[in-house]
């Protein structure tokens, strides 16, 4: 089966955790394309919006939830209200896993959750849970 | 009402540590080999992480280290060459996610039905003054963790 390389956006402001999710994705052996980071949700506001753009559409966007200027909710929101961008797949992976939190993220309309501590092995079965087992 | 204060200080305590334990097995490949209410590491701790939370319950946590224990988990997280080994920014930005990771892995754990908003880690160097409220030292493979929660308002 051919793989698709993958265009991904990451979303944390923590950059040691950007590093950390990047270097995990590679360490997977999923195809990528190409990484983008943002610092918060404004900042991945914009790049989606230069470069979810067909033919070359955003594949996934892996968030945190406690950011400054725009958090991870908000992010996720805005992100719903655009019928373009609607459709990107949004896996959040944060601290904080209360059961109210997951719900409400659920609610918004996140595709998958990953509470950290997580493991490698985490990241890529949620992804391939997300994107189907072409990847 | 004393004692089901000191229960709830000695659940308290031993969810943060668990917390730890898990953030640092997973995450940094290591363990704690010995936890207790004292820390063998000569203090004051050359780096200190602050995090404060709001929501359900407000309060803050501190998480101090040595420098060989930063350097080492900084490197393990990073996957830097363990030769050249990770500058002082990237140990600044692990330590921070480290702090940012075991307080919301302790809330998680402690208050499961909890709503909670963590602020951005601050990064301290060298720590500055102890908060009260739970305290627990902890020797890694590669030197000192100390670890503090402090429910409510810090006094002063």
């Amino acid at each position: 089966m051919e793989l698709n390389a993958l265009r991904i956006l990451i979303v944390d402001d923590s950059p040691a955790m950007r590093a950390y999710v990047r270097r995990t994705v590679q360490l997977a052996s999923l195809p990528v394309d190409s990484v983008f980071e943002a610092g918060n949700g404004e900042e991945a506001l914009a790049i989606v919006n230069r470069e979810n753009r067909e033919p070359n559409k955003l594949d996934l966007i892996f968030a945190d939830l406690n950011m400054p200027v725009m958090d991870g909710e908000q992010f996720v929101q805005r992100l719903r209200e655009d019928e373009r961008d609607a459709k990107v797949p949004v896996l959040i992976i944060s601290t904080d896993a209360t059961q109210r939190r997951v719900m409400r993220l659920r609610e918004l309309g996140a595709q998958g959750y990953i509470s950290k501590p997580c493991q490698p092995e985490m990241i890529r079965l949620k992804v391939q849970q997300i994107l189907g087992e072409a990847v | 009402m004393t004692e089901q204060l000191l229960h709830r200080d000695e659940l308290m305590a031993a969810e943060m540590v668990g917390a730890a334990r898990d953030v640092l097995n997973v995450m940094f490949f290591t363990d704690i080999l010995e936890e207790g209410e004292e820390c063998a590491c000569p203090q004051p701790f050359p780096i200190q992480v602050r995090v404060t939370f709001t929501g359900d319950q407000s309060g803050e946590f501190r998480l101090a280290v040595d420098d060989l224990a930063a350097g080492s988990l900084a490197g393990s997280f990073l996957g830097t060459d363990p030769v050249a080994g990770p500058n002082e920014v990237e140990v600044e930005q692990v330590m921070g996610e480290l702090g940012n990771m075991i307080c919301g892995a302790f809330l998680s754990r402690f208050e499961k039905e909890g709503l909670f908003a963590l602020s951005s880690p601050e990064v301290i160097r060298p720590a500055i003054g102890e908060i009260p409220g739970i305290h627990r030292g902890l020797e890694l493979m590669d030197g000192f963790m100390d670890l503090r929660v402090c429910w409510g308002t810090i006094p002063g």
